[in-house]
């Protein structure tokens, strides 16, 4: 279990975070959504390790992160950037395979190629191997990087019965529709292994369609946790992101969806054929 | 030249095996083209008697003269001008690593001008405010100094882009631009104000050579050749996560500040104990890590051992271009560097590959 306890984190005076407390549980996909500047991503930061709260903390099994090196917490939990430079041109599969330098776990060369080949063809990425990264679209870079995290997860072997956690910085906003298909599959199959999946996502039908459990932040407090049967409403979305949002249901297994809202453009959208 | 696919499936120019094989051999030419030339000539054919006769102790009237200028100028000469090499070259790499750019460089944060600044106060203060110095170390007061002046650099440079306990690389970057502005001033100040010897022998030691090169000097930086041979190497992963950035680094596994406060310090080691013994070399800690990542890729586990023996090969063959060229003088190491280097450097700037 990843658990934030009571985290404040400030910055200059703002309060990013203003106590939030969330459990992300193994084998769920917890989707996490608000609007730009919600602190979605510094949430995400803090759970990962890579920055302290100002004020609760962060734990992971029971354990503070901070009582973790960097190297036990490589071993527990990957984490794909919302974006990345990569200096130097690497190619597709070097940066793929530097996801399985986590510390204590050689391998033989043979096993780290077929791990990266698996991680590759689950991103829709094999045909690339070779390619150099520069050379790649947006989209592209996203999804090596989550073949990245994935042959990380897929190579650290922690205790047994230690949680391990996939955080995933909205890692669909560069992607069509096929490779969000590609990477929710991805995110599912980590939470079928037993892994605690974190993501947060800007699109909320991708995250009604992939998350067990949604946590909706606004203005740095959390705003509604639950199935997102219920946090996907109205009224809770209209609050959060300040406009008038209409939630619906799909007819065939009553999925909420939800569609823009129109009324920003003031009549001024394409006229219905 | 055919593409190769590497034990990593990439598409290269070399294999990581093929460059280091090859580096391997460059190395080995040029270590033997240093022996066997210089204005005593030794011919290669007349090369293996004469190491004969020294290994064995022989005393061969005929081979007497080579044997001496090989034990006394060219022995010590070459696995000095092979440390300076890799010392730069490799402190260039782990560098550009940190910085994630391919054109840092230890002069680029100071290192070297706080070299500089310490052994040329200590060349035109020898005899007034240095003396206590130059009475204590002699002729090793220069090097001695230069080591001081470039980890003082580093030292200071430390100090001032540290904020709670985190080195923030962007400061580390222009605080290292102002230390080397401001050791350049000084050590222009210093030369400014020398009298016309000083000024002839602080500009020699500015243009840098391997000439003084002895078997005193070479035990002085063996315990730094030593170290960084068993520290670089465990710095390979941790450089290889930082070109990804500094979350991607902690994301997978790497003590970020623990890796950023090892590369310095190796760094200034490698630069301060080769600006010791050669002066001022520039362009081999630029020059050599790109041909490695240009040929090989760029994962540190081949950069950092293709650049220690390829930077080895390039001073050493710099060395005997400097004593051929007109002989029986010698042109100073650093001019020959640059004269390689920079047209080579512009050809690289020109295809696009910086």
């Amino acid at each position: 279990m990843l658990e934030a306890r009571g985290v404040w984190v400030t910055l200059g005076g703002h309060a990013l975070l203003a106590g939030i407390d969330l459990s992300v549980a193994p084998r769920r996909v917890t989707a996490l959504i608000g609007p730009n500047g919600a602190g979605k991503s510094t949430l995400l930061r803090v759970l990962s390790g890579e920055i302290a709260p100002t004020r609760g903390d962060a734990r992971l099994d029971g354990q503070p992160l901070s009582s973790f090196s960097a190297a036990q917490l490589a071993s527990r939990r990957a984490v794909v950037p919302q974006a990345s430079v990569v200096a130097f041109p690497f190619t597709v599969r070097e940066v793929v395979m530097l996801g399985m330098t986590v510390p204590g776990f050689p391998m033989p060369a043979q096993a780290l190629r077929e791990r990266s080949d698996a991680a590759l063809q689950a991103v829709g990425l094999l045909a690339f191997a070779d390619r150099f990264y520069p050379t790649l679209s947006g989209g592209e870079r996203q999804r090596v990087h989550i073949a990245r995290a994935l042959c990380q997860l897929a190579t650290a072997r922690p205790a047994a019965g230690a949680t391990r956690c996939f955080l995933l910085d909205e890692p669909t906003s560069s992607l069509d529709l096929a490779h969000q298909a590609h990477v929710l599959a991805a995110m599912r199959r980590q939470a079928s292994l037993g892994h605690a999946v974190l993501a947060v996502l800007h699109d909320l039908n991708l995250a009604a369609a992939v998350a067990d459990h949604i946590v909706l932040l606004a203005a740095g407090r959390m705003a509604a946790a639950g199935p997102p049967r219920e946090v996907l409403r109205d009224t809770l979305l209209s609050a959060a992101y300040g406009c008038r949002v209409t939630a619906n249901r799909t007819p065939d297994d009553g999925r909420p969806f939800v569609l823009p809202p129109s009324s920003p453009l003031d009549g001024l959208g394409p006229k219905p054929s | 030249m055919t593409a190769v696919s590497t034990p990593s499936g990439a598409a290269r120019a070399v294999s990581a095996g093929g460059l280091i094989a090859a580096a391997c051999v460059i190395l080995a030419v040029a270590a033997l083209l240093s022996l066997s030339i210089g204005p005593t000539g030794i011919t290669l054919a007349a090369l293996p008697r004469v190491l004969t006769a020294i290994a064995t102790g022989a005393t061969d009237p005929a081979t007497a003269r080579e044997q001496l200028v090989l034990i006394d100028i060219r022995l010590p000469r070459l696995p000095l001008g092979a440390f300076v090499g890799s010392a730069l070259a490799v402190a260039g790499a782990m560098m550009q690593g940190m910085f994630r750019n391919p054109l840092a460089d230890p002069g680029l944060i100071g290192v070297s001008s706080g070299a500089a600044l310490a052994a040329v106060a200590t060349i035109a203060f020898g005899n007034g405010l240095a003396l206590p110095l130059t009475g204590a170390f002699g002729s090793y007061a220069i090097p001695f100094a230069a080591f001081g002046g470039g980890i003082t650099a580093t030292l200071v440079l430390v100090a001032v882009a540290s904020r709670n306990g985190e080195l923030a690389i962007s400061t580390l970057l222009l605080a290292g631009i102002a230390l080397a502005a401001l050791a350049s001033a000084l050590t222009g100040l210093i030369a400014y104000a020398s009298d016309d010897r000083e000024l002839r022998d602080l500009t020699l030691w500015m243009l840098g050579s391997l000439s003084g090169a002895s078997w005193p000097k070479l035990l002085a930086v063996l315990p730094f050749a030593l170290a960084l041979a068993l520290a670089v190497p465990r710095l390979v992963r941790g450089l290889n996560g930082l070109l990804l950035g500094e979350a991607e680094a902690f994301h997978l596994g790497v003590d970020v500040n623990a890796t950023k406060r090892a590369v310095i310090l190796a760094t200034s080691a490698a630069a301060g104990a080769a600006v010791a013994v050669a002066g001022i070399v520039g362009f081999v800690g630029i020059v050599v890590p790109h041909v490695v990542r240009l040929l090989a890729g760029p994962d540190h586990r081949v950069v950092l051992p293709g650049s220690a023996l390829l930077g080895a090969a390039l001073v050493l063959a710099a060395d005997v271009a400097g004593r051929m060229l007109v002989r029986p003088a010698e042109l100073p190491l650093g001019v020959v560097m640059a004269i390689i280097g920079a047209p080579f450097f512009l050809h690289l700037v020109r295809r696009g590959a910086v």
